[in-house]
């Protein structure tokens, strides 16, 4: 029996021991923070065990003390233990039916104890019901407590996926439940109920009444069954089998606290996991961040080659509301415009699904909340507090009714002249992000809209400016011709008075000469202002027909060579500086060189990165001097033209062979260059000298 | 005392606690039913009137316990005009009825406002004469120990305290119990039963100080009376002093926990966090009064045979 007593205490020991290290490590687990408890209620275990064992050899000059002590350790263990029970089982959610069950016990636990105070007036010892009251109502509730929280602890770290931990705290929760029979059950024997059952001997005697047990028995338990009948059948000690149950404890509960390595592990694991999903969200939000930005400098770029190629104002418009409500993921994307009244904006342009659309005739804004919007602020976000009837009204019926919007003010020299918008379905407002970019919108409207008025004007200056070409043209040409001709007249009817007949026919002579010249002048003026006005079929296309038709109305043999493949970056204004160029080039071929042949190159050219178009008229005649060259007139204009597209104009000719205009205008977009590496080649150029 | 013998305090202690139990319900009833708070108060009261009822059926089960022929108890009503006894089983049924009534009331909210008040009432009327039968059973010229004016006072006393004690930590339970669920609004009901538990703290201090008082009277009557009581007091001072004095210890301890509830607006806890201290509190109410009821009937001692 000191065997076993010294073998309990040692295992108690243990537990307590090992507890005690697993707490200095630390932990943030329920159990971790109810190891103090556990330790404690170890060592004082185990102290009892000894204290026992120690009662139970020769030592009969300390039973005194040693029972005294006991009587302090043995209810003192039961208390640690139902504090650290008690904590395992609270640290985990309770159902909420379970507050109920301190209310159901109240009752008996209170007539219990009234019956347990009761037994200390008898004639038993007093460590008797100390040490039986302590198994029954300290170490049954805490040994029950204990193993319910360990089982909860192991559906805890179950569901956490810690199987193999959580094995051994469930192997944990079943020992002390066994501990909970064969400790806070089976009591020494004492003269009253119910340790007259359950305990190490049966006792015949009441205290109280003297009635004898068998009598009074309660509810007819059979023999058989109390501690009694259990020894006969297996032969074994209680002592033993506690020592037993404390080896078992010790061994699932020490094995168990290898839960808290598990558990570091898996946060470990977990913070690397987290910190990779970290880095990827990261990545994945960058990428997309330059992704967007991407997307919005490419439509930002489009926009500006489409205001600098002068496109048409609402087709600039329309592109613009589009991407706005592709890339704001918006549900509707509206553009008004101020009318002649300031407090009326009127709907010109807006995108909603895949309808992007200039509304013509304008329509009349009447949301007061993007009037008031357009009155209070250069920027405005929806906070939330509209109404659904305020914010169905922006939609201007085109859209789904809006949850959330976002405004910019277009302003123009600091001027409200309209406003943008975009709606969303959803809950989620704009940010301020998506209120960046559309204010970004919003200046490239207003630039596109800047630039349309400005081409309006051009447009102006330069129908002004033709018509002063075509004046002087007519004062130099058919004016002239029709003085000379006046002159002639007066000249044939003098000859005609004199009877001159000779001379009247050399004058006759001359005068069919001057009006065939003006009649040429005339039709290549026409030629000229109908190739110019018809531009819309393209640049090359326009040339080659001129060319053509110049020949025709010439005689001249004209030789067009076109080096131009795939698309080509070039100005509206260029283009039509180009076809000038060309037009006064073969103009003064016609009056001045006395040519048979003229050539014609247009090529691309590539010098120092910049791609350029490059224009090459030769022709067969006379030459100019150097003299001449620089007192043109013609010349001067045609340097004039390419300088005003930032091109460049060169004139190489010599007194009979031949006079070669060379112009190179530059293009808008020098990427569509890499990819059609298309220049002015030796070949071609040695091939039109060879014809020329 | 044997088993069957202590199904008697079982039986006294459960029917007095569920009087005061009902008796503070419907104060705290008649305090706070006003015309907004009416169905919210109908709500609060209908789990502690629940408890009431389970109250009553463990005391009546464990009378049953204390008779022979528990089957046979009915027979009693036959001496009505001249038993105490039977005038304690008459009226205890008529309570229990009464209660039950009212609970089938309050639960299926069957009948007015003022149907189930005025059945309330008379509940509480039948416990009161119940309690007094109780009490009176007892005073016996053959039996100096209880033979004296305190011990239907007592009872009363006993009543009183177990009632404010067990319906604070009903009222709290119940408000935690529907706070984890959360399927109704609380903010009002904690308000209610904030006001109601501090109220009853201070009613059970009240109460405490009356136990106290009557058990010092009773002492004394016992010390003063007759040699036979004088002879039970004795007993009580020798052989059941540990019990005795572990009885006023307890009656101290539910005074020193009870407190800091009384005084909660001024500590800053809320009803929740003190269930703790009202819970045992009520336990050790409980059980100064199963020792006390143990030590009434330990110091009898008979006169003659």
């Amino acid at each position: 029996m000191i065997f076993i007593h010294f073998l309990s205490g040692l295992a108690f020991g243990g537990l307590g021991l090992a507890a005690y290290l697993q707490l200095r490590q630390g932990s943030d687990l329920p159990l971790g923070r109810h190891l103090k408890w556990l330790a404690a209620f170890g060592f004082l275990a185990g102290m009892t065990s000894w204290i026992d064992m120690f009662l139970d050899g020769s030592m009969d000059q300390y039973v005194r003390v040693l029972t005294i002590l006991r009587m302090f350790t043995h209810p003192l263990t039961g208390l640690l233990l139902i504090r650290f029970g008690w904590g395992l089982m609270r640290d985990t959610p309770l159902p909420a039916w379970t507050f109920f069950i301190p209310g159901v016990l109240i009752v008996p636990i209170a007539y219990i104890v009234t019956y347990a105070a009761t037994t200390f007036i008898t004639p038993s010892p007093l460590e008797i019901p100390i040490d039986i009251w302590s198994r029954y109502l300290l170490y049954l509730p805490g040994s029950i407590m204990t193993g319910i929280g360990f089982i909860r602890q192991y559906n805890l770290q179950r569901h956490k996926g810690l199987s193999d931990a959580a094995n051994l705290l469930l192997g944990a929760g079943l020992v002390f439940l066994f501990e909970a029979f064969i400790v806070g059950l089976v009591v020494p024997p004492a003269p009253y109920g119910p340790t007259s059952y359950y305990n190490y001997d049966r006792v015949a005697y009441d205290a109280f009444t003297g009635e004898n047990p068998a009598v009074s028995m309660f509810a007819g338990f059979t023999t058989w069954l109390d501690y009694a009948g259990v020894l006969k059948v297996t032969g074994v000690q209680i002592q033993f089998l506690r020592m037993l149950s404390a080896g078992a404890v010790t061994f699932f509960v020490v094995r168990s606290l290898g839960v808290f390595d598990a558990n570091r592990k898996r946060q470990l694991r977990e913070m690397q996991e987290q910190r990779d999903q970290a880095q990827k969200e990261a990545i994945g939000t960058q990428v997309s961040a330059r992704q967007t930005a991407e997307n919005w400098t490419e439509v930002l770029i489009n926009i500006n080659r489409q205001i600098m190629e002068m496109e048409n104002v609402d087709r600039i418009l329309m592109y613009i509301a589009g991407n706005a409500r592709r890339l704001l993921q918006a549900d509707l994307v509206g553009l008004a415009l101020l009318t002649e009244d300031p407090d009326h904006l009127e709907l010109k342009c807006y995108a909603s699904g895949s309808t992007t659309r200039i509304v013509d005739p304008p329509v009349l804004v009447q949301a007061p909340l993007l009037l008031e919007t357009f009155r209070s602020a250069r920027t405005h976000c929806s906070s939330g507090t509209e109404t659904p009837d305020q914010l169905a009204q922006i939609t201007c019926g085109l859209g789904q009714p809006a949850r959330g919007f976002g405004s910019v003010r277009l302003e123009l020299d600091n001027q409200p002249i309209g406003l943008l918008w975009a709606t969303r379905p959803e809950e989620e407002q704009c940010s301020e992000t998506d209120l960046i970019w559309l204010e970004c919108m919003a200046d490239q409207v207003v630039i596109a809209i800047q630039h349309g008025m400005m081409t309006s004007q051009l447009q102006s200056l330069s129908i002004t400016e033709e018509r002063g070409r075509i004046a002087r043209d007519m004062h130099d040409g058919l004016a002239q011709v029709l003085g000379y001709l006046n002159l002639e007249v007066q000249t044939l009817g003098a000859l005609h008075k004199q009877g001159r007949g000779d001379a009247l026919i050399a004058e006759l002579e001359k005068m069919r000469e001057a009006i065939n010249l003006a009649n040429a002048d005339v039709r290549e003026n026409i030629l000229s202002l109908r190739t110019t006005l018809a531009s819309e079929k393209g640049l090359v296309s326009a040339i080659a027909e001129y060319l053509d038709e110049f020949g025709v109305q010439t005689g001249l043999e004209t030789c067009f060579v076109n080096e131009l493949e795939g698309e080509f970056k070039l100005s509206s204004i260029a283009e039509v500086q180009l076809v000038c160029i060309l037009q006064e080039s073969l103009a003064n071929i016609r009056k001045h060189a006395r040519a048979m042949k003229i050539d014609v190159l247009l090529a691309r050219r590539v010098e120092n990165g910049q791609e350029s178009i490059y224009l090459e008229v030769s022709d067969n005649g006379v030459g100019l001097s150097e003299k001449t060259s620089a007192h043109s007139f013609g010349l001067k204009t045609m340097k004039e033209r390419a300088n005003s597209v930032s091109g460049k104009l060169e004139l190489h000719s010599a007194p009979g062979a031949g006079t070669t205009v060379v112009c190179q205008l530059p293009c808008l977009d020098t990427e569509g260059l890499k990819k059609n590496p298309l220049v002015f080649s030796q070949k071609n150029r040695a091939t039109l000298l060879k014809d020329g | 005392m044997n088993l069957r013998e202590w199904a008697l305090p079982v039986y006294t202690i459960m029917i007095q606690m569920s009087v005061g139990m009902l008796l503070v319900l419907w104060i705290l009833r008649s305090f706070e039913s006003g015309v907004k708070n009416s169905a919210l108060v109908d709500r609060i009261i209908r789990d502690p009137l629940l408890v009431i009822i389970t109250t009553i059926v463990i005391g009546l089960v464990g009378a049953h316990f204390h008779l022979s022929r528990p089957f046979l108890s009915f027979l009693a009503v036959r001496n009505f005009a001249t038993s105490w006894l039977s005038r304690e089983i008459v009226f205890t049924i008529i309570y229990s009825l009464l209660t039950a009534c009212l609970w089938g009331l309050q639960w299926f909210q069957i009948g007015s406002f003022r149907l189930r008040t005025a059945v309330g009432w008379l509940a509480i009327l039948f416990g009161f004469v119940t309690i007094y039968c109780m009490g009176h059973i007892y005073l016996l010229p053959t039996q100096a120990a209880w033979n004296v004016p305190t011990t239907i006072p007592a009872f009363f006393g006993s009543m009183l305290l177990l009632g404010v004690m067990a319906q604070a930590t009903v009222l709290i339970m119940d408000l935690r119990f529907t706070q984890v669920r959360q399927d109704e609004s609380m903010a009002e009901w904690s308000l209610i039963i904030t006001r109601a538990v501090k109220r009853l703290a201070v009613a059970a201090l009240g109460a405490l100080l009356v136990v106290v008082l009557i058990n010092a009277l009773h002492l004394y009557s016992m010390f003063s009376g007759p040699d036979l009581a004088q002879m039970s007091y004795e007993l009580l001072m020798e052989l059941y002093k540990p019990l005795l004095v572990a009885r006023f210890v307890m009656l101290a301890g539910v005074g020193y926990l009870i407190i800091p509830v009384a005084r909660m607006p001024v500590t800053g806890k809320t009803v929740g966090e003190l269930f703790t201290l009202a819970y045992l509190a009520c336990l050790l109410a409980i059980v100064a009064e199963a020792l006390g009821r143990f030590l009434f009937y330990a110091s009898h001692i008979r006169i003659g045979l």
